[in-house]
């Protein structure tokens, strides 16, 4: 690698930030990589074989090429205990009969041990730091707010190092405001990211009107089934994700209202509606009544109803014996006994820049795209990012161009833009098909789910979409 | 356009007219054992209209704050149909001001007859009026009280109402002549005269082949408003009902049709929707209101 000296500055120290750190820092050892984290303090260190210590509440469904990339940074997901593994996850609705359950079968059981692993974030950021923290050009600098950024400096301030822990008066402590020339700005720093505003990057953004409800949960037994779990309603999924030692991660994406009730409802109150929504099985379809219609036309659509409705569930009962087809058990989720954590809530919306990069300053991870949670996608997304970066930067550097070259870039922002679209459409579709509730669009969800659950070929193309293998 | 010739003829309504007002004139205004003038003739309640619109009593108003704070998922997305009723009352509501003398109204005897689940009692209301809203349904008589607990309610047909200390000085009928039986209409009009010292302000529905199909087969073939809400038997001429008044002694005043400006009533059932249109004045949809005032003693 060159020998060039320069500095390269990532605002934001969640996943996505600390990963790019420690990647960068390999790279180019002759650099100064400096991680922005507003955050004062450091997330915990937790070790790859502490079980005991309850999951905490954030976590993240990785793909293979996410977990290999944290592999490249020094994290083995692999070797770690504190990890929950599915092995096939089960998706149902609340309107119509049809299921889709999918297998590690489906996708090779030879090749594959898992379909999915969910990590918290603490273990991996805490982790991450740790390795960083061995990296002698690597930087970080917790509770830094960061003021302005321009295309080649970065402003922040710090508060002042306080000796005494006992004083709580933060209003008076004095900050100091440093500044960072960078050749690179990496702003990794989230759905509501400083650096795209500041900048004045172009972002459409649609808000869905739902808010994600997270919370861990425990469930009877002190082995967790190793399934994950989701089940759409009009308003959008529940999921229940396994995790370790029985406990599970509940992610439940609803409307607004509906959200804060569950968040205010007292502990009981929430197990019940989650045991009771999440423990439903496949219901009959029910069509909407001809009320409206006059009565010749009422009876016809009643009719019309009825067989529809007759063939519909016959072929749902056809894909739940195993016989036919591909098709596997419905599995039920286990009873819900306990809330471990406190519930937390997100707003969900559909975000995206136009452009991922602009002069020296890149946009990474929620940064540059927010997707809906339902697939499991959002830090997939960003740590592919953070691949395809580093990538770019490192063919550039390694043949004597400047780590914030325009064409490199240029190429990085193309490719993302060109996967994170097809996802987020993806995404989006799916979001609209299970928001539908009238009769056409109820019907072809329930026989499309029912076919696709009994071929094995169209479960083996889905899954490996989910997956992120191509 | 086409105009279908009405059931009721206007000669037939004067014969029978004139049989009943020469019985009444001897005795108009002296205590009676009923409080109006005509106890043997055909009611003014048809009971099965009555029910139908009291099965409708919990939709009369989108409910939105229902569902609020509830823990279960929201069972649907789809708003509550959206009664056409609450898109036409600003425009009647400001006809009948265009006819009184200005604000402020406090005080101000008024009654509602046909209150439904009290749109136009509570427009009312809010002007400052006293209202009195007359119901024959049970159903819709609760939803006005749990709405309105100031406005007095009166659970039955027009004929039950008990005497008022004085007259009131406004009278409103909307969206109810078209779902009495025909034979009662004279004898209703006879009762809101006697009880009225004002104006009475009624609004219905053209009988003619533009307002069938405006206002019966679109609306209930696409759901806007329930099948079997108007029957077109019983749509009534502005000009049958003017002569009707006339009969007892009152002049019409003033006479608009009405009609929807600018997107459709409600949620069209297909998904599409289209809302936010305005009544105004104008002919094309068959709804007509007008106003009546006695006439001056010359």
């Amino acid at each position: 690698m060159a020998n060039k000296m320069g500095q390269i500055s990532i605002v934001g120290g969640g996943v996505v930030g600390l990963t790019l750190l420690t990647r960068l820092a390999r790279l180019l050892p002759s650099y100064t990589i400096t991680l922005l984290d507003g955050s004062p303090k450091s997330a915990p260190l937790l070790s790859n074989s502490d079980t005991a210590t309850q999951p905490t509440i954030r976590t993240y469904a990785l793909n293979k090429a996410s977990v290999e990339t944290l592999s490249k940074c020094g994290l083995s997901i692999e070797e770690s205990q504190r990890k929950g593994e599915y092995k096939s996850m089960q998706v149902w609705d609340s309107k119509t009969p049809s299921y889709l359950k999918f297998d590690v079968s489906d996708v090779g059981a030879d090749t594959h041990s898992s379909l999915g692993v969910i990590v918290e974030d603490d273990y991996i950021c805490g982790n991450l730091e740790k390795i960083a923290s061995n990296l002698s050009n690597a930087k970080i600098v917790k509770g830094a707010q960061v003021k302005k950024v321009t295309s080649d400096s970065v402003s922040y301030s710090t508060p002042v190092d306080k000796t005494s822990s006992s004083s709580t008066s933060s209003s008076s402590t004095p900050n100091s405001l440093n500044s960072l020339d960078s050749d690179l700005i990496v702003g990794a720093d989230g759905f509501n990211s400083t650096v795209r505003t500041s900048l004045n990057f172009p972002l459409t953004k649609i808000s869905y009107g739902r808010t994600a409800l997270i919370s861990t949960v425990k469930a009877d037994s002190d082995e967790t089934v190793g399934t994950a779990w989701q089940r759409f309603f009009p308003g959008g999924p529940l999921a229940l994700l396994p995790l370790w030692g029985g406990y599970y991660s509940i992610v439940w994406s609803t409307t607004n209202d509906h959200a804060e009730a569950l968040a205010e409802a007292s502990p009981s109150d929430f197990l019940s509606t989650v045991n009771e929504c999440i423990g439903g099985g496949p219901t009959p379809i029910k069509f909407s009544d001809g009320s409206f219609l006059p009565p010749p036309l009422k009876s016809a659509k009643n009719l019309l109803d009825d067989l529809v409705g007759t063939m519909v569930n016959g072929i749902s009962l056809i894909n739940m014996n195993e016989k036919f087809g591909n098709s596997k058990r419905f599995e039920a989720p286990p009873m819900i006994t306990e809330l471990s954590s406190p519930r937390f809530r997100l707003p969900l919306n559909l975000q995206h820049v136009d452009t991922y990069h602009s002069s020296s300053v890149v946009l990474v991870g929620d940064a540059a795209h927010s997707v809906h949670p339902m697939a499991g996608q959002g830090l997939n997304l960003g740590i592919a990012d953070v691949e395809c970066l580093v990538k770019c930067i490192e063919s550039s550097v390694t043949t004597g161009g400047a780590v914030d070259d325009e064409y490199a870039l240029e190429r990085y922002s193309n490719e993302r833009r060109k996967e994170v679209l097809k996802m987020m459409g993806g995404i989006h579709a799916l979001h609209h098909v299970f928001k539908e509730e009238n009769d056409l669009v109820l019907t072809g969800r329930a026989l499309g789910m029912s076919l696709i659950n009994m071929s094995g070929t169209a479960k083996r193309s889905l899954a490996r979409a989910a997956m992120g293998e191509p | 356009m086409l105009r279908l010739r009405p059931l009721l003829s206007s000669r037939k309504l004067s014969l029978s007219l004139s049989t009943t007002t020469t019985s009444s004139s001897s005795s108009s205004s002296s205590s009676s054992s009923s409080r109006f003038s005509n106890p043997n003739s055909s009611s003014t309640l048809d009971p099965s209209e009555s029910t139908k619109f009291g099965k409708l009593a919990d939709s009369w108003y989108p409910d939105t704050e229902k569902s609020k704070g509830s823990l279960k998922p929201p069972e649907t997305l789809k708003p509550p149909p959206r009664n056409p009723l609450l898109e036409m009352n600003p425009y009647r509501i400001s006809f009948l001001l265009s006819l009184l003398p200005p604000p402020p109204y406090s005080g101000l005897p008024s009654l509602d007859v046909g209150a439904g689940g009290g749109i136009a009692s509570e427009s009312l209301y809010n002007l400052g009026m006293d209202v009195t809203a007359v119901e024959p349904s049970l159903e819709l008589c609760n939803l006005i009280k749990n709405r309105l607990s100031k406005i007095k309610v009166h659970n039955g047909p027009l004929e039950t109402l008990p005497p008022p200390p004085s007259p009131y000085a406004l009278t409103t009928v909307f969206e109810l002549i078209e779902h009495l039986p025909p034979s009662s209409l004279p004898n209703f009009i006879n009762n809101l005269t006697e009880v009225t010292g004002g104006l009475i302000v009624v609004s219905s529905i053209d009988k003619s082949l533009n307002s069938f199909v405006k206002c019966k087969l679109a609306p209930e073939t696409i759901g806007i408003v329930p099948w079997g809400t108007h029957e077109y038997e019983r749509f009534i001429d502005r000009r049958d009902v003017t002569k009707m008044f006339e009969e007892e002694g009152w002049e019409c005043v003033k006479c608009n049709g009405m009609r929807l400006e600018g997107g459709l009533v409600g949620e069209v059932k297909f998904g599409w929707k289209g809302r936010g249109g305005v009544w105004e004045e104008g002919e094309s949809g068959g709804n007509w209101i007008a106003g009546f005032r006695k006439k001056e003693e010359m």
